[in-house]
């Protein structure tokens, strides 16, 4: 997933830091001028449009028979057997090393506050917490978030375009994916330590994607054995999470949203028809 | 990295600490500020959930209980706290308005029970957390979603959830939470409704299915 992308120069490692302040600066004055925010309309809690589903359901179907075999028993045998410090302290290092995107993201989406959370714990957590190991920031009452790029898009106004499943990825939509490569190639981390060409890069991404798995475990056991229809179920999950994510990074009111739930007893509306 | 840097542990530790309380705190403060919201609130709603919530939390955290007791102790707070019939045909979606009276009945039945099968196998995971109402937003009267935050217990990190409530004054009952801006009642009738669509609409063909599922759980479980 991270990969090809992640192959630039190393002679551009310097060039961005100087256009991202300028970027920062760009936008800090912009919401200086842009006053107090408007009240905003919550995005749509509807389905993404889904007009690929026959192609997806067999994606879907095809995953989750592969990783049955073959990916889930090694997994419930590291959530079983290894040691719950040694899990955690791993999965604190991953995340760590996604502060950096997170900041740029942050920023990129105007949540000044948030890139000041993100930069104190990746501060604290890559020094007192030894590398990351440990969420020292966390435990003084800086929880982590996690912001991405098709998050950003979302956040300016760009929309799903249609549902995609990608085979041992899992759920996505045009724009989330496009979001997701640009997070890999622009990642802070693999520009500075080592991208997919260097051994870092490798066991990074490695680790990265493993460590995914882990983390979705419970929800993956919970679809495929609690569900009617668990491709309809991950899809509803996904549009409604990502809708929720893009709603708070525009600052939608809680009353907002809370207004744009469907009537109960009133079925939510239908997919829309992709937009071409 | 240099590694003269790196040979003062303390100092380093010192200041990152000096860093991390110091942009912390302000940073804390800045969040009430940002929270303080004028939509009209529900203190009857809000007082309701704080109340229900944290009884089931600390019903399932009572290591003095088996899971029998626990279990049967969960099912009545359920019919007590939650509008069952109400979701019940709420996850039919557009099918609720289809259904055969009988046909209604044998869901009714099957999807309490595949209900239970799916929850109950959780209830072990409480570890006395504790609910706190953060505030609620009337979305009409009598239909209020109260938001929470749940900590402590062996949670690493505070979790947000919001319960919707229909009723009114003091006498309400959930029919959705929401976690991490997925709603369950709303993501449990897109699968329903998704199962019956793919079948032609014929809503037999989920009873039946619901039906098999709930044989297979109650086999996992008995292993």
């Amino acid at each position: 997933m991270e990969s090809h992308l992640g192959e630039v120069d190393r002679n551009r490692v310097r060039r961005p830091s100087g256009l991202e302040l300028a970027a920062a600066v760009a936008l800090g004055l912009a919401s200086l001028a842009a006053g107090p925010a408007v009240a905003q309309p919550a995005t749509s809690t509807a389905l993404i449009p889904d007009p690929w589903e026959g192609m997806n359901r067999s994606f879907m179907k095809f995953t989750l028979a592969v990783d049955g075999a073959l990916i889930a028993p090694p997994v419930h045998a590291y959530r079983r057997y290894m040691p719950q410090p040694v899990q955690t302290a791993i999965r604190n290092v991953v995340y760590n090393l996604y502060e950096p995107r997170t900041f740029a993201n942050d920023v990129l989406q105007l949540r000044f506050k948030n890139a000041g959370v993100t930069t104190v714990r990746f501060a604290a957590n890559s020094t007192v917490g030894i590398g990351g190991m440990i969420d020292v920031a966390g435990k003084t009452g800086l929880p982590g978030h996690d912001s991405d790029f098709g998050q950003t898009l979302g956040r300016w106004g760009v929309g799903t375009g249609p549902y995609i499943f990608v085979p041992f990825y899992g759920p996505s939509d045009l724009r989330d994916g496009f979001g997701k490569l640009a997070d890999s190639v622009g990642d802070p981390v693999s520009w500075s330590l080592g991208d997919i060409t260097t051994t870092f890069g490798q066991v990074r991404t490695g680790v990265d994607v493993a460590q995914a798995r882990v983390d979705i475990d419970d929800t993956l056991e919970s679809v495929r054995h609690d569900t009617a229809d668990p491709y309809a179920t991950m899809r509803s999950g996904y549009s409604q999470n990502r809708a929720f994510k893009i709603d708070e990074a525009r600052g939608v009111s809680a009353a907002s949203q809370v207004n744009a739930l469907p009537d109960f007893g009133a079925e939510p509306s239908a997919p829309a028809p992709a937009k071409p | 990295m240099s590694s003269r840097r790196i040979s003062h542990p303390i100092l380093k530790a010192a200041a990152a600490a000096v860093l991390a309380l110091g942009v912390a705190a302000p940073l804390n403060a800045l969040a009430p500020v940002a929270a303080m919201a004028q939509a009209p609130r529900d203190m009857g709603a809000e007082q309701f959930v704080q109340t229900q919530a944290q009884r089931v939390i600390s019903v399932l955290s009572d290591k003095s209980q088996s899971s029998a007791d626990k279990i049967r102790a969960f099912r009545g707070i359920v019919d007590e706290v939650a509008d069952v019939p109400r979701i019940t045909s709420f996850v039919l979606g557009k099918y609720a308005r289809t259904i055969t009276p009988a046909q209604h009945d044998r869901f009714a039945k099957v999807f309490r029970q595949f209900a239970q099968n799916v929850y109950e196998t959780r209830l072990g995971d409480f570890h006395g957390e504790t609910v706190k109402v953060t505030g609620s937003v009337v979305r009409k009267p009598g239909d209020v979603v109260v938001n929470t935050t749940i900590s402590g217990g062996k949670l690493n990190q505070p979790v947000q959830a919001s319960w919707r409530v229909l009723g009114g004054g003091s006498s309400w009952k959930v029919v959705d939470v929401q976690v991490s801006g997925i709603w369950l009642a709303i993501t449990q009738q897109q699968d329903f409704v998704s199962t019956i669509d793919n079948a032609g609409g014929n809503i037999d063909v989920l009873i039946a299915q619901l039906e098999k599922q709930v044989q297979q759980q109650n086999g996992a479980r008995a292993k």
